[in-house]
């Protein structure tokens, strides 16, 4: 029998602690006896003891049920409704009611085509009018006082009147603001995509154009060193320019004859067999008859090849020679260059 | 009072045996049995209309007979 129980029972009792334990004894004695003459037992403030098969059954009594359960008094179970059926809106997340004042302003200009929708402020608004109409008529010395008045009046009203807005709105500005970031990098993709391929498809004739000067300079300087050597030793190749000079006078007699000092020429073709010079050099001469340019034959030995080359025209510069290629382009074939001639076939 | 009555003692036990379990603890009553607090946290119930039922934790008292 534990003693700590005995002791508190004698403690309420009032009583010492044998009489309690025995007090007990008795009682328990006493809830067996009813057990087995009812079935059950009742006990005010603890509980129904009831007799079954399994054992004893005990039955809490509300009060000591509610008593024990202190610690979760007044909980209720709660009934959820499925998500399905409650469709979920951004707007009943933030509370509109909070600070009006302050989350309104921020909003005015957004819900500006908005405020037509509201009929509250406009019937605000209206109000105050007809009252300041009747009193015009009557009143002559004061109607601005009058009509000062109603105008202010409206505005402290329709700040209260926004606030549920502001979250579906925040919302929307939030779209707005996300869309541009997307629209303009875009767009600065395809310009410069196509700024890309303008670049790559135009600026090809500038470097063609520009590249050419290089090999020609190149040979101009290489020509003029093998050549002067080419006319002071093969005497037979200058021969043959005098004689090419003779073939070409009833051309040349047509064409207004060159300035002395000019020694570039545009070289239209370069073949071995003076044959086909001769053919070259005429196909030219009866293509810029209307220009009115020189066609002669060059003939240039060098390697113990000898090659005759169809020059045209005349000029005092490379930069003059190329500024004609550039005008006789479509008489001209695109791979004719600039050559400095000799000075022995002026 | 030397001798207490019958009802007098099931007062008493009553309101020890209350206060014992308020406190959490677990009271023993020779010849009778234990009386102890089951604690039960809190449950979800699905109906089968879909809805949910939130059952919210409580402690309930509890009786355990004496072996005899």
């Amino acid at each position: 029998m534990p003693e700590a129980l005995i002791n508190r029972l004698a403690e309420r009792l009032g009583c010492s602690p044998e009489a309690a334990a025995t007090a007990l004894r008795q009682f328990v004695e006493q809830l067996h006896q009813q057990l087995e003459q009812e079935g059950q037992a009742n006990v005010a403030g603890l509980g129904r003891f009831i007799r079954t098969e399994q054992g004893l059954q005990f039955e809490p009594d509300t009060s000591l049920a509610q008593a024990v359960n202190h610690r979760f008094a007044g909980l209720e179970p709660v009934t959820v409704e499925p998500p399905a059926t409650q469709p979920y809106r951004k707007t009943e997340v933030v509370p509109p009611e909070e600070e009006p004042a302050e989350k309104a302003s921020p909003f005015y200009e957004v819900t500006g085509e908005q405020e037509a929708e509201p009929v509250s402020p406009e019937a605000v608004a209206q109000e105050p009018e007809p009252a300041a109409e009747e009193h015009h008529p009557e009143p002559a010395p004061e109607p601005e006082p009058v009509v000062d008045t109603p105008q202010p009046a409206p505005q402290p009203d329709e700040p209260p009147l926004r606030p549920p807005r502001p979250p579906r709105i925040r919302v929307e500005e939030d779209r707005r603001r996300g869309l541009p970031v997307w629209i303009p990098a875009a767009l600065l993709i395809v310009v410069f995509g196509v700024v890309a391929v303008w670049l790559l498809f135009f600026s090809q004739p500038s470097p063609r154009e520009a590249v050419p000067p290089a090999p020609v300079r190149a040979e101009t300087e290489q020509s003029p060193a093998p050549e002067t050597t080419v006319t002071a030793t093969a005497t037979p190749a200058v021969t043959d320019t005098v004689s090419a000079a003779t073939e070409a006078p009833p051309a040349e007699t047509s064409a207004p004859v060159p300035p002395p000092t000019d020694n570039y020429a545009l070289i239209v073709g370069s073949v071995t067999s003076q044959r086909a010079a001769e053919q070259l050099a005429a196909r030219f001469r009866r293509t810029l008859s209307e220009h009115g340019l020189p066609v002669t034959i060059v003939t240039v030995t060098s390697n113990g090849i000898t090659r005759y080359r169809v020059a045209v025209g005349r000029y005092s510069s490379p930069e003059e020679a190329l500024a004609a290629k550039r005008q006789l382009g479509e008489v001209l074939p695109p791979d004719a260059w600039v050559l400095r001639l000799p000075s022995t076939m002026q | 009072m030397e001798n207490p009555t019958p009802e007098q003692v099931a007062q008493a036990l009553a309101e020890l045996v209350q206060d014992a379990l308020m406190r959490g603890e677990s009271v023993e009553i020779p010849g009778l049995g234990t009386f102890y607090v089951n604690h039960r946290g809190s449950t979800t119930e699905r109906l089968p209309d879909g809805r949910v039922v939130l059952h919210p934790p409580c402690d309930l008292p509890a009786f355990t007979p004496e072996a005899s």
